[in-house]
């Protein structure tokens, strides 16, 4: 073994991974060269130092810091709740406003019923045919201008 | 994402998991008020994205510390130009004030190695499955870091 291979097996060696034959031939030439024997000590050294680096304490409320975090980002604000409600507020009221459009008692869908009954012109009063349900007088369609 | 279920689910993986990523994230960093945000932001993102398909939660997380650290010293490198270094170091030897700046100026790749190695304790194999690289790519950065260290403390320290 040479300094080249200390160097290359520097880490194996520190670190106890070396396989015993190789482990001999590397102490085998720390004893002959003073530089990879220097470099061995130092490697040791530094490591001993940086074992020593003090890691601070854990914020032992860390995790409820976190757990704040997250919950207070995934609640929704009261900005979005009145958002969702004028939103829910505004789909009913359309929805209701599109079935009275569409299922309003027209006249229109009158003269369709079992219930209607024709009342002539002379009888109304009325310049155009109308209809009546259950006594009350129903507009029909006129086709010759406005009511 | 977070029912109460799934947080106390989390709570479990910080109790199990917080002390490991705090010692490799303030090795990186060394210092406390960073080492805090970034451990924050790690698990914050975590619980956000979730664990799903996750099979090694130590390396998800280990991966995205490493993110959050990376990005930061990009971006204080642009916006400085210079590393980051306000330090407690009042109380600290100088000859571990020396090695802690010897070990800030070790690229990224070999610093995180060695912070594994020597401050986590972390065998090989354990270093090659939290950084997701091979063990032999473990052995060369952690041999490099340590030569690379000692040339840099080798006229500062009496070692």
């Amino acid at each position: 073994m040479n300094c080249k291979d200390v160097k290359r097996y520097l880490s194996d060696y520190i670190d106890g991974l070396l396989p015993s034959g190789m482990k001999e031939d590397f102490e085998s030439h720390l004893n002959q060269c003073s530089e990879c024997r220097a470099l061995v000590q130092d490697v040791k050294s530094i490591q001993k130092e940086t074992s020593r680096i003090k890691i601070p304490e854990l914020n032992p409320y860390m995790f409820q810091k976190i757990k704040y975090r997250v919950e207070s980002e995934t609640r929704p604000s009261p900005f979005r709740v009145l958002y969702r409600v004028a939103m829910g507020m505004s789909f009913i009221l359309t929805a209701i406003a599109l079935s009275l459009y569409f299922f309003r008692p027209s006249y229109r869908f009158a003269g369709r019923s079992k219930d209607l009954y024709i009342i002539k012109e002379e009888q109304s009063g009325y310049q155009f045919p109308v209809y009546t349900v259950e006594g009350n007088y129903v507009l029909t369609s006129y086709q010759g201008g406005t009511f | 994402m977070s029912s109460n279920m799934k947080m106390e689910e989390w709570e479990d993986i910080y109790n199990a998991e917080a002390e490991f990523l705090y010692r490799f994230i303030y090795g990186m960093v060394q210092n406390r008020n960073e080492a805090d945000d970034i451990l924050q932001e790690t698990f914050y993102r975590a619980i956000k994205h979730g664990k799903k398909g996750v099979k090694n939660i130590r390396a998800y997380l280990m991966r995205i510390s490493r993110n959050i650290i990376y990005d930061k010293w990009r971006k204080r490198k642009r916006e400085e130009g210079k590393a980051i270094q306000v330090k407690e170091r009042d109380t600290m030897a100088e000859e571990r004030i020396e090695i802690e700046r010897a070990i800030q100026k070790l690229t990224p790749e070999y610093r995180e190695v060695f912070i594994l190695r020597e401050v986590n304790g972390l065998n090989y194999e354990e270093i090659s499955r939290s950084l997701n690289i091979p063990i032999g790519t473990v052995k060369s950065r952690l041999n490099r870091a340590r030569l690379e260290l000692r040339k840099t403390l080798r006229r500062k320290l009496e070692l």
